[in-house]
């Protein structure tokens, strides 16, 4: 019985190790090419860590790769990224929370059809999207800019942010509120005042949800954005995948892990939020 | 605790959106049944466009790669997920450390993830050479330049970012289970393996659909990392419908093709939803 215990630990262990080895593989790899310098990437060495230890490549990546015929590198695109995601995702988890907030205590059908629409159209394939949005973004005229950028992302990350909400507040027991109720606190006042409080994990994870969602986008960004404005995975892509002539890896791995490190860190910082907003978008 | 009619100006958001996304379906589809081609023509074209798409080489080419990418993908994802969320359900030490590694790679873009996998299966200096470089494997054809095995590799490193995200659904929702029965099993003297494949697995089914729906309609929308690890290529080898469509929309211009093929995969995103929701109800049917 217990010996048997002991090889089923053994055999869990194995297999978490592996795994966990497998899924950080990709990681190791990216960091120990991005300090080699351009000389010691030779094959067979991919796993080796590095004899010298340069940064050149990741300065080159931040300071000086080239999009097109823009050599400012990667630090470019981080402001741009940074500056879109405050509104992109301000605004949506905002909106989300209270059209959720709404969806969740509206006595009437029409709260049911809706919510259960909100719901089929998280599934529908973006692409087909794409074209009707251009027209009516650039109706708008705020095609290729990053108003038209930020209004594209509240419109594609509001159903999913309004299903976060609207489940999270038809869990919350009704006692929270029956004392305000009993108070003839109004509409506004009510969610400004009790719910939105009662709902501050649920804000915290929507917004690391949709933080991430905003850094990592790419098809939106890669249609709407501003030329002049693009955001960071757009240009990474650019700058990877657009060079003619011999790749440069250690800078290509050194962009990749400039690109990722936001996001990355506010799931480090933010983790449990992060598994909150998961967790709940299956409910 | 409710409102009968909630203040007009909290419905904006909601139909602003609900007004946006119902254009751009409308549109699409209507799009679709048009003669346009690089510019919009407001000509009905009947079933031109669906006539083309259907006897379109391509397009049953890009099908049956998301099908070959989805028949790997999305039972090696529950099949790791499952493994994971039953290795930390059991208890472990650092449970938290575990889940924070088994997450990560879905906190990266897929750009991100495609261009780390690129450089994993590069021929020439990466895994392979390891391997050779240790004595194991000769072929010095990249996995991602050979057509049959470029889809199985998207697919793992699309596997590798999603497995975290499935275990954290499927821990969740075992939280959420009777947390008793797995004592009294013990008490029991059931074996664990039983326990976790009769007695709990089974209780999940509802999460394993959400997240088989979730998967599956990834699959459907594929297009960052198919552009980041491989750009449809070898050739054509891994072109998805997502990329068909944007490649007709943008670079071919045919807007009404385009769309056609946009609105075929909006169908088949909603067969997806519709299997789920069927298989749903007689889940919870029989359950009772």
């Amino acid at each position: 019985m217990k010996y048997s215990a002991s090889l089923a630990r053994i055999g869990w262990l194995t297999f978490l190790s592996v795994t966990g080895l497998f899924l950080l593989l990709p990681l190791y790899v990216m960091l120990v090419t991005a300090f080699k310098p351009a000389g010691e990437i030779a094959p067979g060495h991919l796993l080796s860590w590095p004899i010298v230890w340069s940064t050149a490549a990741w300065r080159e990546a931040w300071s000086s790769a080239c999009t097109g015929v823009d050599c400012r590198g990667l630090s470019v695109g981080f402001v741009h990224s940074l500056a879109l995601v405050g509104p992109a995702t301000a605004i949506p988890v905002a909106l989300g929370a209270l059209t959720g907030y709404l969806l969740a205590f509206w006595r009437s059908i029409a709260a049911q059809r809706l919510f259960t629409l909100t719901l089929a159209v998280i599934f529908v394939p973006g692409q087909v999207f794409i074209y009707p949005w251009v027209k009516m973004v650039a109706a708008m005229g705020m095609f290729g800019s990053t108003p038209g950028l930020i209004f594209v992302h509240t419109v594609f990350g509001l159903p999913v942010l309004t299903l976060l909400f609207r489940q999270f507040f038809v869990s919350l027991p009704c006692e929270i509120f029956l004392a305000s109720r009993l108070d003839g606190v109004g509409f506004w006042r009510f969610f400004l005042a009790v719910m939105l409080p009662a709902a501050w994990p649920m804000v915290l994870a929507a917004v690391v949800m949709q933080l991430t969602g905003v850094w990592n986008d790419y098809l939106l960004g890669l249609i709407f954005a501003d030329r002049d404005f693009l955001p960071m995975t757009v240009q990474l892509n650019n700058i990877v995948n657009t060079t003619t002539g011999s790749r440069p890896y250690n800078v290509n791995m050194a962009a990749t892990l400039l690109t990722s490190a936001l996001p990355l860190l506010v799931y480090i910082v933010a983790g449990k939020a992060f598994v909150r907003g998961l967790a709940g978008r299956s409910a | 605790m409710s409102y009968r009619t909630p203040p007009l100006v909290s419905l904006l958001p909601l139909v602003v959106v609900g007004v946006a996304i119902g254009l751009g379906i409308g549109w699409t589809v209507v799009l679709g049944f048009s003669a346009s081609s690089a510019l919009p023509l407001a000509k009905f074209a009947g079933l031109a466009s669906y006539r083309r798409l259907l006897g379109d080489v391509r397009w049953w080419a890009a099908l049956r790669h998301l099908l070959e990418f989805a028949v790997v993908f999305i039972p090696l994802t529950l099949a790791v997920g499952t493994m994971m969320a039953i290795a930390l359900d059991r208890g472990i030490r650092h449970g938290r450390v575990w889940q924070t590694v088994f997450l990560y790679p879905y906190a990266i873009s897929f750009v991100a993830a495609g261009i780390a996998w690129r450089w994993l299966l590069d021929p020439v200096a990466g895994l392979q050479s390891v391997l050779r470089a240790w004595g194991l494997g000769g072929s010095t054809e990249g996995w991602l330049a050979n057509p049959e095995t470029v889809l199985i590799a998207v697919a793992v490193a699309m596997s590798w970012q999603f497995a975290g995200f499935t275990m954290v659904i499927l821990l969740a929702a075992m939280a959420r289970t009777d947390r008793s029965l797995a004592a009294a099993a013990r008490l029991d003297g059931i074996p664990e393996w039983r326990y976790y494949s009769r007695v709990l697995l089974p209780q999940l089914v509802p999460s394993y659909l959400a997240v088989s729906v979730i998967l599956g309609g990834t699959s459907i929308r594929l297009f960052d990392a198919v552009v980041a690890m491989t750009n449809g290529g070898p050739g054509l080898a891994s072109d998805v419908p997502a990329r068909y469509v944007m490649d007709y929309l943008f670079n071919r211009t045919n807007l009404s093709l385009a769309s056609a093929a946009a609105t075929f995969l909006l169908v088949l995103a909603g067969f997806v939803l519709g299997i789920g929701w069927v298989v749903k109800l007689r889940a919870t049917e029989t359950a009772v």
